[in-house]
């Protein structure tokens, strides 16, 4: 229950995540995933992340570059547009206010500490 | 499934998706590039290659390619791949309004921000019609066209995702309207054969119209049903793998 919970919170924000990750430049499906593990957010599996890059490209907000590697596959970098930062800044906004709600709420609810 | 055989199978579903060839090499290289370094099985990472297919979406638009998305939209599958491609339309948007009578699906998708669909399909013949409506009405499906023996239900995603059930970055409207798989094909092919012998065989005096009329009907007929029956047996065979797991 508590990861199916978590896993419906993540649908309303990854998109935003992953963009997150882009901030300080370029980096690939792989190495995102690990980020967003590494941030506490769980294992966010390529069949989730991959869908999410590949809409957040057909919306212009991150573009591509696949880079062939020495040894073994190679990989695609991605980097944030110049939209693609706008709409982090402006949904990073609008979430963080929704998440103030959220604890103002369970605050009032006394469910929260 | 071998790593090899996950990937044919997801090139064959983006490929009847609609998505160019050069676009699959480039995502198929990521995802192998991805596995190397988790070390995962494909069907543990990325779940069924059907499903991945359809939740990766269509084709990316090209640089510079106008993105001003038609409104309304017509288009077809077959009965083997109809489902896919609801669910990969759907995600970007497409609602169906209805079935014209040639049994294409004619769709519509608001502008802006636009719903994503979930479809189903289900045989609604004599009672069964009554109660898969009775059981899937209050679960917010709607019925939104017939063919065949076959009813098609669509329900906003937003019913069960909430907000996440958006589209706020919809692909431009596809160029295509044919959706064959490969069984579809082959079944166009014994058909297109199948009527060419009789146009023939009406051409060389063999038969006269009201014949050929007849070949035409009983041959399309056949293939309705043959096509509709492999698809059923189709379907027994997944419900009974569903079942056992």
């Amino acid at each position: 229950m508590a990861a199916d919970r978590r896993s419906s919170w993540l649908k309303g924000v990854l998109d935003l995540l992953v963009l997150s990750c882009l901030t300080d430049g370029e980096s690939y499906g792989y190495e995102i995933a690990k980020a967003l593990d590494g941030a506490g957010l769980g294992e966010i599996k390529g069949g989730t992340l991959y869908p999410v890059l590949n809409r957040l490209e057909q919306a212009g907000l991150v573009e591509a570059e696949f880079r062939a590697a020495e040894r073994g596959p190679g990989r695609r970098y991605y980097r944030l547009t110049d939209p693609g930062r706008a709409h982090l800044t402006a949904e990073s906004e609008a979430w963080s206010e929704f998440h103030r709600a959220v604890r103002t709420q369970l605050h009032a609810g006394g469910t929260a500490s | 499934m071998t790593t090899d055989a996950y990937f044919a199978e997801l090139t064959d579903a983006l490929r009847a998706a609609g998505v160019p060839e050069e676009q699959i090499a480039r995502t198929t290289d990521e995802l192998r590039g991805h596995l190397a370094e988790t070390g995962t099985s494909p069907e543990e990472e990325f779940g069924p290659a059907e499903g991945f297919a359809a939740r990766l979406g269509g084709p990316v638009p090209a640089p510079g390619e106008p993105d001003g998305a038609a409104e309304h939209w017509t288009w077809t599958a077959d009965l083997f791949n109809d489902r896919r491609m609801l669910d990969v339309h759907g995600a970007q948007g497409w609602e169906v309004e209805g079935l014209d009578s040639l049994g294409r699906f004619v769709c519509r998708r608001a502008p802006g921000v636009a719903l994503a669909w979930e479809y189903r399909r289900e045989v609604i013949t004599g009672r069964r019609r009554a109660r898969v409506l009775d059981e899937l009405t209050p679960e917010g499906w709607e019925l939104c066209g017939e063919w065949l023996v076959y009813g098609y239900f669509k329900r906003p995603r937003a019913a069960t995702a909430g907000p996440a059930g958006a589209v706020e970055a919809p692909p431009a409207a596809p160029h295509r309207w044919l959706f064959l798989s490969r069984r579809g094909k082959a079944a166009l092919a014994v058909w297109c054969v199948l009527v060419g012998g009789a146009l023939t065989s009406f051409l060389a005096g063999g038969i006269g119209p009201s014949g050929l009329a007849i070949a035409v009907a009983v041959v399309s007929s056949l293939s309705a049903v043959y096509t509709s029956r492999l698809e059923t047996a189709a379907g027994d065979a997944r419900k009974k793998a569903t079942d056992r797991r």
